[in-house]
């Protein structure tokens, strides 16, 4: 039986009347992979951050290596050996890599009371004055000797504090070649990465690894990885699986949050399912399957299976032509992109983070200028007249039934005001549509309740400050509000990152159910099981290049993720 | 003419330069303390307090040494600068206020401490106090016009210099400096980090606050020569905006200081009507503005500013 790496028991944590842990016990081994399991809300990512020292529990004990600990800070964490890997990276942006990996680096103990009672104990113990028998007369005398190696320990003794201030300057001062130092231990773990490029240089998956270095180089015992692959490509979870099975064998206690069954199976040795804040149970992977988890972990049946309708009057909504942008920094983000939504069909739409969809769907909903192309938007009101939304501000593409739900890396970054409530975010929609400069707060108040009750936001009420939902309740206001506008192309990009899967299928029916309205719906999405199983259509980017319009239901994951780094793959081809 | 003119902009460059580098300390650490004038206004009546309090301790003024007459100003005005630092902290870091407000109501307390006690205070002996500070290096004569130029001045002149440097290596080369750097671009990952970010504000600001408030000592009692004026909250302003000029550097800010201090006595020199002097006054913050514009254009991760400046940290907020 492995050791049992950290424990907790009976730990609890509220957030005002929001109850985020309720007595949860969980325990965790060395040489061992656990994932937690839980919708979203279910208070995966408290308990965690209650052990790496971000929160501190209302009660409940923890113990680490069989001793009880209290972890009030993340200083204390670290104490512990504990290291996590946030969602969100905890990187300084303009530092090198290996500066983020240095930073908070502890100067090794150098304790002056232990070193001074070490030198005392040198202390000669012949006598300063000895007897000398000379001519049979005893003379007394000073051993000169003896009287110098005392005089010259007790200035050792007195030398120490200087010897440790001397030690702290040294370490303060930050070494040159400190990128190269690293950079040999990340070589050794087989890391593949420059640690002397700035962080904003780096792509997504390298900023993970330079967390992942992090917290080895801190000698972390107990890991923990927070939807470590929400932003990564098939190929790079891949590559941070095996990073954690090396680890794992190495003695390694490692705790991984994810919503992705199928990663569950296959990383993880056990699994520990969190519902409401509650632990529910903790099985062994090998003895479990995917339909048991989600049914622990919602508590009740779910039908796991997207109904995907044949797409049925197909007529072209939108069509993009040659549409290029150059951004500020003077990159082509998008370089000449052809493709065509239309109505009753979902299109889905593949690739790494940053490969250009932002700007795709900006454009398309005229919030960013393209430098050359044409969008043309066959308006069915007006019995499909052709209409070019590059000459339209975004009120009036907005007007003609176009409709961006976008649900950017933050959530509240565009589309919802955190410290405005429900009622007021739904009225950012629909302020103009008051009496004269009075506002009409009912609808918006009667729209907000819909959504709180069909798309079962957790919420205590429509006046709460939208910044104080968990993030998949936030996500399903900013969805719900799109669609109750009742568009003719329905965009939504990420709509169900960070979402547990009860949530997820709900945007999922959706969005199934506008495609069944006849609306042309482009999907952003970033899980490719999902893209496959919804969408009708798959376009995959690739920095900023189409690189394949694929039909959904007869390709493979493997063959999507080859297209989604397909100028990479060619370049390396090419050297 | 010109030698004279750079030799008086040397010397009243020193007041941007205590006051640019003590606030860029404290921007590096996140804390946009908009308070610095109203700190050097107050690191210049605790100078006074100080000078006073050590006269009046003398039986008689030819009892006055030079270390007495320096050390008490500087020791008070740390005193003072450094108290109203850690209250700028205590406010915005503690009880987490929005950091402007705060800021502004500094400023504004520390340029009326300066009026409201200024004129009150019994300043007789400063004259000879202050020739403590304005003593040059005896060599500066010999060394003809460049010695006039360079070493001609109080110790203070070079000591801002000094300091200035400090502070630039300290933030550039040491862990120190890196964890400080940390805790104003992103103090969530410094806490993640281990690094205490209360800590870190607290000590970049009071001591930045410290450095500052010397720039007050400096123009009372280097510059005026042991009188007063009330425009240093002026000069505190023209602090803040150099930080930003220097593209938060404390080594380019010698030099941004000397150009603003060049800049400003320039006016005093020249023959010109009193349109052109203010307009020439107004060079300085034209110069700001273009260079907001120029580093904005050329979107330098490296020379923007560090990206926490002005939020106040939570670490439980949701």
């Amino acid at each position: 039986m492995n050791q049992v790496a950290i424990e907790l028991k009976k730990v609890s944590k509220r957030f005002g009347e929001v109850v985020a842990n309720n007595e949860v016990d969980l325990k965790v081994y060395k040489n061992e992979i656990l994932s937690l399991l839980g919708e979203n809300g279910s208070g995966k990512t408290t308990l965690m951050n209650m052990i790496s020292g971000i929160y501190f529990p209302d009660s409940g004990e923890i113990e680490i290596d069989g001793k009880p600990v209290v972890i009030k800070s993340p200083r204390d964490a670290h104490n512990y050996k504990i290291g996590m890997i946030h969602q969100h990276f905890k990187l300084v942006d303009v530092f090198s890599a290996a500066d983020n990996i240095l930073l908070g680096e502890k100067m090794s103990e150098y304790s002056i009371s232990q070193k001074a009672k070490e030198t005392l104990s040198t202390l000669p113990e012949d006598k300063i004055i000895k007897s000398v028998e000379k001519d049979g007369k005893t003379s007394k005398t000073v051993d000169f000797k003896v009287l110098g190696e005392i005089a010259l320990t007790y200035l050792k003794v007195a030398a120490l504090p200087f010897i440790k201030l001397g030690k702290l300057i040294k370490f303060d001062i930050l070494a040159k070649n400190r990128a190269k130092d690293l950079q040999e231990v990340a070589d050794k773990y087989g890391f593949e990465i420059d640690l002397k490029k700035k962080i904003y240089d780096l792509s997504v998956s390298e900023k993970q690894t330079v967390e992942i270095i992090k917290v080895l180089y801190r000698g972390a015992e107990i890991l923990i990885l927070d939807e470590p692959t929400a932003v990564l490509t098939p190929q790079e979870i891949e590559k941070l699986f095996a990073v954690l099975r090396r680890m794992r064998d190495d003695g390694k206690a490692i705790i991984i949050i994810t919503h992705k069954l199928n990663e569950v199976m296959a990383i993880s040795d056990k699994v520990a399912v969190l519902r409401k804040g509650e632990h529910i149970a903790t099985v062994d992977t090998a003895n479990t399957n995917e339909k048991e988890l989600t049914e622990m972990m919602v508590g009740k049946k779910v039908e796991l299976n997207i109904d995907r309708t044949e797409p049925v009057n197909m007529v072209d909504r939108l069509v993009v032509k040659d549409l290029s942008i150059i951004n500020h920094d003077r990159v082509k983000v998008l370089d000449n992109v052809n493709f065509v939504a239309r109505s009753g069909e979902i299109l889905g739409i593949a690739g790494i983070a940053g490969s250009g969809q932002r700007e795709l769907l900006e454009s398309i909903a005229g919030l960013v200028k393209f430098n050359s192309g044409d969008i043309i938007y066959n308006d069915p009101a007006k019995n499909d007249e052709p209409v070019d939304l590059k000459s339209k501000t975004p009120v009036q593409i907005r007007e003609l039934g176009v409709r961006l739900s976008f649900v950017p890396e933050d959530r509240l970054g565009m589309g919802l005001v955190a410290n405005m409530d429900i009622v007021d975010n739904m009225m950012l929609r629909s302020y103009k549509k008051g009496h004269g400069v009075f506002l009409d707060r009912k609808s918006p108040s009667k729209l907000a309740d819909e959504i709180v009750h069909d798309l079962e936001v957790v919420t205590p009420n429509t006046h709460t400050a939208v910044r104080k939902l968990s993030g998949g309740n936030v996500q399903k206001v900013l969805v719900g509000r799109e669609i109750a506008s009742a568009p003719t192309v329905l965009m939504a990009a990420y709509p169900v990152r960070g979402l547990d899967i009860n949530s997820s299928y709900t945007i999922y029916n959706l969005l199934n159910d506008q495609k069944e309205k006849g609306v042309a719906v482009i999907f952003v999405g970033e899980d490719l099981d999902v893209l496959i199983d919804l969408c009708d259509r798959i376009l995959v980017l690739c920095a900023g290049k189409v690189t394949g319009i694929v039909d959904a239901r007869s390709i493979t994951k493997e063959e999507i993720g080859l297209l989604m780094t397909k100028t990479e793959v060619s370049e390396k081809e090419g050297e | 003419m010109f030698a004279s003119i750079l030799t008086s902009a040397i010397r009243f460059s020193t007041i941007f330069t205590l006051g640019s580098t003590g606030e860029t300390l404290t921007e590096k650490s996140g804390n946009l303390n908009l308070g610095i004038p109203g700190i050097m206004c107050a690191g210049a009546i605790g100078g006074i307090i100080g000078e006073n309090v050590y006269i009046q301790s003398l039986s008689s003024i030819s009892q006055m040494t030079a270390f007495g007459a320096i050390v008490t100003p500087l020791i008070f005005s740390m005193i003072f600068s450094g108290f109203l630092g850690a209250f700028y902290c205590l406010l915005t870091v503690t009880l987490k206020c929005n950091q402007n407000v705060t800021g502004l109501a500094i400023t504004t307390f520390g340029a009326g401490l300066l009026s409201l006690l200024g004129n009150r205070i019994d300043k007789t002996g400063f004259a000879q106090a202050s020739l403590y500070f304005t003593d040059g290096m005896d060599f500066a004569s010999k060394l003809g016009g460049f010695g006039q130029v360079v070493f001609s001045h109080g110790f203070m002149v070079y000591f801002a210099i000094i300091v200035a440097i400090i502070v630039a290596v300290i933030i550039k080369r040491t862990r120190t400096g890196l964890s400080l750097q940390a805790v104003g671009e992103n103090p969530a990952t410094a806490d993640a980090a281990g690094l205490s970010v209360t800590n870190y504000k607290y000590a970049a600001t009071v001591i930045g606050s410290m450095i500052a408030g010397f720039g007050g000592v400096f123009y009372i009692f280097d510059y005026l020569g042991g009188s007063i004026e009330y425009t240093i909250e002026a000069y505190g302003w023209l602090a803040i905006a150099i930080v930003i000029f220097s593209v938060w550097k404390p080594n380019l800010g010698i030099f941004s200081s000397l150009i603003f201090g060049f800049l400003y006595i320039l006016p005093y020199y020249t023959q010109v009507n009193f349109a052109q002097m203010e307009l020439i006054k107004m060079v300085p913050y034209a110069v700001t503005i273009l260079v907001l514009i120029v580093t904005s254009i050329m979107n330098r991760k490296e020379s923007q500013p560090p990206a926490a400046l002005g939020l106040t940290y939570f670490r439980e907020e949701r």
